[in-house]
């Protein structure tokens, strides 16, 4: 037996960490929305990195060198990537205007930094933050960036590989992967022929540039400087919308259907929009869960895109679902930070808060407290339809609601978070989107996926419908108990023994609940992609970003007629 | 420290048995967390006996505890006082652990608080006797369980049965278990004995609870030469009457817990001292005290208090307990009795359950209704038990209580599996007893781990997600000629591991392909989203469109959240304005980890238990199935092939070790369950449901061939089932005075359902397929040199046999005319059933016949067939021919009762 094993302390749990979705909802969130739109990741934001890093493998192999290491690979791609990082950094602080030139380029912090200390006229470094140290390692001050590989290991391996650019290698570690004659190689020679960037390989090369040279360079090399009518962006635009066979044949055919038709589906909806405004990835979930633009009108959809804007609204309601249920979470969390409560006492408290009525304020007329039946309180929350005929997005819209919810979070106001994520909750069950069995059939495989978890849309509907004859203030309470408190404590239970982390944020003790949680998690949405399939068509030069928002190209038009 | 949850793992023991005797008892934690790492460890007879007041808290949380009563027992201990001991068992076929101390199952007590334990091992072979306190814990336990339900004896009988060493000659040490608690002498009593005439100068105590009058804590103090001791509490969390403070005055010095833990960079806010000590200062040396027991009157005192489990230590230096624990700092601190005597004894925390006239302790499913037992009260005629789902919704069933000789029954037809609690009403409605969650019988009849060591059933293990699933489709799409095997080009021999700063020659074109995914050879395959969805889709469960497929209902504790990591990596760049530095997401290793591995190899398990489950389902239901299509079919030979792919096969993890992919025995059972569904008996199973014609086809081709696959498996299964309960240590050592049951049919005679299997093959496969066996079974050659043959040879015969005896018009067999002459297990003979095994002899020369093309998962006995005497022969067996080793299932032996 080991010293002091007769008799010690408790070994406690050590690596707890804030974690996210601790009802283990946003995972079907998130299955849904990978497969909604395959290919590409919330962190591949620009398209050039598409053709980039091919590039940056086609010029290491060509490059004559038959001895190679480790160190030699990833200097290569370090100096590469950062001297793109740099030029286009510097165009950007040049140009002074916005397009979005080194957003989402990797290393542009460190980058903005060095310009930011750099005299004018001055030689400026490209090379020194880019290199390891002596045992091959990235340092941990002053590397532009921490991943070995760059932007490369750290976000678009994976893309470029679900796309079919290069392929796993076996036989060979750095790097482990090979570059594919029919899509890679094309990519890859695309750029080669473009002047800018052997000139960036010469920059990189050296090592050094004044900010002018640097600034001159991003202009033509930066995510943002992709040439209309060029080889690149015909390949760029074939690769992403997936309609030429050749260049797609290592892509997994479900995949290609699904993106071409996100594709389809975000140049009609800022075609029909004529303008969208602000937040594109938010105006755009929206719409699809209300199936109208932001001006008010419905938005008409060919036959074609109908499943996949409502496979969308399924992902909206889902995600919906969870932020309710977070929001209650939310609620139960602040009340135990004031002391431990019993069980019962939490779910009663949370009951009544959510029970009670709303009173009216500038943003939303008052709604009544909630009684009677689970079925009434359903058709209390229920939407006159010829309210959204009138004005989709008016104060008794389902996104109105959404919104109040947010405002009570900002406010801190438990009373209104817990009434109206409980009123939200309600109201998408009437406002339940269109499927004929099931909210995900539109979406393949995603009914499966479904069917392992506990709580996801379907599920809700299906609890509704169960107690649809039962007191609301009783159904409420047990929802709380089953689907917020338990629910988190068997999310918690499973990460622990998947994975070895603690996430508990309240816990059972002495028969009361007492709080775990150091801070207290905000409830959240989840990040379907969009915002990068947003920005990539925009790069594309098919929609056109602007400070303002956002419109079609004709060249977006064009494209949409041909998938049309 | 003691890492109580990595105590109750992987030992090296050889696991089976685990007990918990606890008073808060988590449920969400134990399913959760605490029910699967034991059985990872290879425990599969897990049992929890927690505090009848906080088990009934606990019914609220069944909903996130879906294995409850399934895969472990929970009893409940009613008892005046609380039942209160904190002790953790496991136990093995080489040896066990024991922990016990002050945290009950909970987070808190498991995972979160300050509380201490003490560890006893024992493994034969490095120890010379195990501790007696196992022995006594166990004793305990059995004296606890002596009025529970009989699935709790089976349970603790079995652990006994299981682990021979508890009664070799016990080795003491500097330890002793000392158990308070109803009809037994009071602890303090206890302790006073065993430390004898030492002098006692003083007493340190560490207490999460006190009684209100402070009642024991003047008793130790009245122990004590200067009548006084010192107390650790945590202030701020104990329940406490100021009053009695003020009344003690001198004779305790209160002073602020300190917490010692160490690597504790901040201080946890959910932290509870709930750690119990005492330590009785006799001079130069001290007697220390730890365990469940409070500094309280019931803990320490009354004969009738509390259930407490201490350990109490032979004397050891002064201080050594102070320094061990590192509670130097709690002593130092300021003295907090005036703090205390301003508090006043909150009624928050007493207890206000409900009383109720009849205390119900256990309800257990049987075939003939639910079984309840009541350990006080008394249960008056028309008393009724109503079955519920969840607690407080509506009754989904309910009946009439009726006494019979050994307890009280309710009659049932059916009990659907979602019924998972039980509470007894009077005929007016009104509440007679506490609820109660269903135990199923199953939770004590499980396989015991004989044949098999902990470890390789902790790694039942393993496909690995993408390269090994793409490999298995490559080498299944390679031996079907309806699929076109493009090969790629040959694959180049990988480096060597460590490539760290080696520079290597690597010509231009290695940096090019022109192969797409699927192309690559076998061994440099990796696999993409294609390949598993189509391999998904060829390995369906069969459906026959007449049952609800349910999913698991543990799946979702196998959820991958590695899906997330992309979710948190986008909010961790956007917490940060988007300043992203490269640290936001790990980088991957190459290799999966062992973790997800073995999650991978627990979803094969699932999803061979669930295609065996769905053709044991559609043979249940033959009779109303018209036919059945050979693409169904072929569907489950499919996962037979890649079954057999992972069998024995080990896949390298990122942390450097070998996670076992899928071990011999559930690839056997798999095998044997699969093909007594396709053959049934002399009346046929799911084999003859398949049109004819379709076996001139392309598919029907297909199925020929997994057919012969199928049948060199069935092989191989047959002599892997028989070794395995040949070789059992129960056969071997002859230590288990349990007999060890059969699981079902396909368990009981795996000979005869091969035989029946190849007189169903034979129209169509001319012989078993061996074609690159090894390759496609790599535990093939893994068995004793010619086994093969010999089996083949033996199942030949008795399948020749069978056929002889089935078409036969002069049978030489004589109709069996007295009971004697039967043996159960034995080859006999009926016109309806053809060649069959005896299971059983009743009454009135009734004899039960196993019927081979009936089964059925709800009533397994619906499996036999009940003929008079008269109409069943028995059989001599020529000389060439071996007769079946029988081993009863366990519900054919409780029929013939």
């Amino acid at each position: 037996m080991a010293e002091n094993q007769d008799l010690d302390w408790l070994e406690r749990d050590r690596q707890i960490i804030k974690g996210l979705d601790h009802l283990g909802v946003q995972v079907v969130s998130v299955n849904l929305y990978t497969l909604l739109l395959p290919g590409i990741t919330n962190v591949t934001d620009r398209a050039r990195y598409y053709s980039f890093y091919p590039w940056v493998l086609h010029r290491y192999a060509q490059s004559g060198k038959s001895q190679r290491g480790r160190t030699d690979w990833l200097n290569w791609i370090r100096r590469l990537e950062f001297a793109f990082c740099m030029a286009s950094v510097a165009y950007e602080v040049a140009s002074e205007s916005f397009d979005a030139t080194a957003t989402a380029v990797v290393g542009a912090d460190t980058a903005r930094r060095l310009l930011r200390d750099t005299r004018e006229n001055a030689v400026i470094d490209v090379r020194s933050a880019a290199e390891l140290d002596a045992s091959g390692k990235v340092p941990k001050k002053g590397a532009y960036f921490q991943n070995n590989e760059g932007g490369l290991g750290q976000y678009y391996k994976g893309s470029l590989r679900d796309l079919g650019l290069i392929a796993t290698d076996s036989g060979y570690q750095h790097p482990d992967f090979q570059l594919t004659s029919y899509a890679g190689v094309r990519l890859a020679e695309s750029l080669a022929r473009d002047a800018a960037f052997n000139e960036l390989f010469e920059l990189a090369t050296s090592g050094k540039a004044r900010f002018s040279e640097l600034a001159s360079l991003g202009a033509r090399v930066s995510p943002s400087a992709i040439k209309q009518r060029s080889n690149e962006e015909a390949l760029l635009r074939n690769l992403f919308v997936a309609n030429d066979d050749e260049l797609c044949q290592a892509q997994d055919r479900t995949s290609r259907v699904w993106r071409r038709a996100l594709v389809r589906l975000v140049l009609s909806y800022v075609r029909d929009s004529e303008f969208v405004e602000a937040d594109f990835d938010y105006e755009f979930r929206w719409a699809c869960l209300a199936g109208a633009l932001p001006n008010g009108r419905l938005w008409r959809l060919p036959e074609s895109l109908r499943s996949v804007v409502f496979a969308w609204g399924a992902y909206q309601r889902n995600d919906l679902l969870n932020h309710a249920l977070e929001c209650l979470f939310w609620v139960v969390l602040r009340r135990l930070d004031e002391r431990p409560f019993t069980l019962k006492q939490i779910c009663n408290y949370v009951a009544d808060l959510a029970c009670a009525g709303i009173p009216a304020s500038n943003g939303h007329v008052s709604l009544p407290a909630i009684s009677g039946t689970v079925s009434k309180w359903i058709d209390s929350c229920r939407r006159p339809t010829k309210k959204n005929q009138d004005d989709p997005w008016d104060d008794t819209s389902t996104r109105s609601w959404a919104e109040n919810l947010d405002a009570a979070l900002e406010d801190e106001n438990d009373a209104a978070v817990a009434s109206w994520a409980i009123h939200l909750l309600g109201r998408i069950v009437s406002d339940r989107g269109s499927f004929e069995k099931h909210p995900f059939e539109h979406v393949p495989q995603a009914a499966e996926m479904g069917s392992v978890h506990e709580i996801h849309f379907h599920n809700w509907l299906d609890r509704i419908k169960t107690c649809a004859s039962e007191p609301a203030r009783a159904f409420i309470e047990q929802l709380v108990l089953e689907w917020v408190v338990f629910r988190h404590l068997r999310v918690a239970t499973r990460k622990l023994a998947s994975q070895g982390v603690s996430t508990f944020k309240l816990r059972p003790e002495e028969g009361l609940l007492v709080l775990a949680a150091e801070d207290i998690p905000d409830p959240t949405f989840t990040n379907p992609r969009i915002r990068q399939a947003h920005r990539i068509l925009g790069d594309l030069h098919l929609l056109i970003l602007s400070k303002d928002g956002t419109r079609i190209s004709t060249e977006g038009k064009k494209l949409l007629e041909k998938l049309s | 420290v003691i890492d109580v949850l990595g105590s109750l793992g992987e030992s090296g023991l050889d696991l089976h048995s685990s007990i918990i005797l606890t008073y808060s008892f988590d449920l969400v934690l134990y399913d959760g967390l605490i029910r699967r790492r034991l059985r990872h460890a290879g425990v599969v007879n897990q049992m929890v006996f927690c505090d009848f007041r906080k088990y009934q808290e606990q019914l609220h949380s069944l909903c996130a505890a879906r294995q409850f009563g399934r895969s472990y027992s929970v009893t409940p201990v009613p008892q005046a006082a609380a039942f209160h001991p904190k002790l953790y068992m496991v136990l093995g076929r080489k040896g066990g652990r024991l922990l016990v101390g002050s945290g009950n199952t909970t987070i808190g007590g498991m995972l979160r608080n300050a509380e201490t334990f003490g560890l006893f091992e024992y493994e034969r072979g490095r120890d010379a006797g195990p501790h007696p306190a196992f022995r006594q814990c166990f004793e305990f336990i059995e004296q606890t369980s002596q009025k529970e339900s009989d699935v709790v004896k089976k349970q603790l009988a079995r652990a006994r049965s299981w682990s021979p060493w508890l009664e070799v000659r016990t080795v003491s040490d500097h330890r002793t278990v000392l158990i308070g608690g109803p009809g037994r002498k009071s602890l303090l009593d206890q302790i006073r004995e065993t430390i004898g005439g030492e002098s006692i100068h003083d007493i340190l105590v560490c207490t999460a609870s006190v009684d209100r009058r402070l009642t024991a804590l003047r008793e130790l103090a009245a122990l004590t030469k200067r009548g006084k001791v010192r107390c650790i509490v945590q202030p701020e969390q104990l329940q406490i009457d100021g009053q009695a403070v003020r009344r003690l005055g001198k004779t305790v010095e209160w002073r602020p817990f300190v917490d010692p833990y160490p690597r504790e960079k901040k201080k946890r806010r959910d932290v509870y001292a709930h750690g119990k000590l005492l330590v009785f200062n006799c001079g130069d040396r001290e007697v220390l005290v730890y365990g469940s027991a409070n500094a309280s009157k019931q803990a320490f005192l009354d004969t009738s208090g509390n259930t407490e489990i201490v350990v109490i230590f032979a004397p050891w230096r002064n201080g050594s307990t102070v320094k061990r624990l590192g509670l130097s700092g709690s002593l130092k601190g300021r003295d907090i009795a005036k703090e205390l005597s301003e508090q006043t004894w909150g009624k928050e925390r007493e207890d206000n359950a409900i009383s109720y006239a009849v205390t119900l302790t256990a309800a257990v499913p049987t075939p003939n209704g639910i079984s309840v037992y009541v350990a006080g009260g008394i249960v008056p005629d028309g008393t009724l038990l109503e079955l519920f789902e969840i607690p407080g919704r509506r009754a989904i069933l309910r009946g009439k209580v009726v006494p019979v000789a050994d307890g009280l029954i309710v009659r049932l037809r059916n009990v659907p599996d979602n019924v998972r609690i039980a509470q007894l009403i009077e005929a007016t409605g009104e509440l007679l007893s506490n609820p109660v969650g269903l135990t199923w019988p199953g939770v004590a009849s499980v396989q015991s781990s004989s044949g098999i060591n902990a470890r390789s059933e902790a790694a039942i293990l393993a496909m690995q997600d993408g390269m090994l699933l793409g490999t298995v489709l490559f080498e299944l799409l390679d031996q079907y000629r309806d699929f076109e095997v493009v090969r790629g080009r040959g694959s180049r021999s990988p480096q060597t591991t460590n490539q760290q700063e080696s520079v290597i020659d690597r010509p231009v074109e290695s940096f090019y392909t022109d192969a797409v995914p699927g192309d690559i050879a076998p061994t440099a395959w990796t696999g993409d989203r294609t390949d598993l969805d189509l391999l998904a889709a060829l390995v369906q469960p069969l459906q026959t469109g007449m049952q609800k497929v349910k999913p698991p209902i543990d799946e979702e504790d196998e959820v991958d959240d590695s899906v997330l990591e992309e979710e948190a990596e986008r909010r961790e760049i956007d917490s940060k304005g988007g300043r992203a530095t490269g640290q936001e997401k790990k980088e991957s290793p190459n290799l999966t980890s062992t973790e997800a591995l073995e999650r991978a190899s627990r979803r094969l398990r699932r999803r061979l238990d669930r295609t065996a489950t769905a053709v044991e389902k559609a043979l249940a239901q033959r009779k109303e199935l018209t036919n059945i299509p050979a693409a169904g079919l072929a569907r489950q030979i499919w996962m037979a092939q890649i079954a057999a792919f992972l069998t024995g096969r080990e896949a390298p993890t990122s942390d450097g070790g070998l996670v076992l992919c899928l071990d011999r025995r559930h690839f056997a059972e798999f095998i044997l369950r699969v093909c007594r569904a396709l053959a049934g008996g002399k009346d046929g199973g799911l084999l003859h449901l398949v049109p004819k014609d379709t076996f001139g086809g392309p598919d029907g081709d297909s199925l020929k061939a997994g057919l012969s696959f199928l049948w060199t498996c069935l092989i191989f299964a047959v002599a892997e089932f028989t070794s395995l309960w040949a070789n059992s240590p129960t056969n071997v050592h002859d230590e288990d005075e349990e007999i060890e049951y059969a699981c079902d049919v396909w368990d009981a005679v795996p000979e005869l359902v091969a035989a029946r299997f190849i007189l169903a093959v034979r129209p169509y496969c001319r012989k078993p397929d061996l074609l690159n066996i090894p390759r496609r079974l790599p535990d093939w050659d893994k068995l004793v040199e010619g086994w093969f043959g010999d089996w083949k040879l033996r199942i030949d015969h008795l399948a020749d046999f069978i056929e002889r005896m089935e078409k036969a018009k002069d049978i030489p067999a004589e109709p069996v005319q007295a009971k004697s002459a039967l043996k159960v297990g034995s080859l006999v003979l009926n016109d309806a059933l053809g060649v069959t095994a005896l299971a059983a002899m009743g009454d009135n020369r009734k004899c039960y016949l196993v019927d081979f093309s009936r089964s059925d998962e709800e009533n397994p006995n619906n499996a036999l067939r009940v003929f008079f005497a008269e109409r069943v022969k028995g059989l001599v067996l020529p000389s060439i021919v071996r007769e079946p080793v029988w081993r009863s299932p366990e519900w054919l032996i409780s029929e013939s009762d």
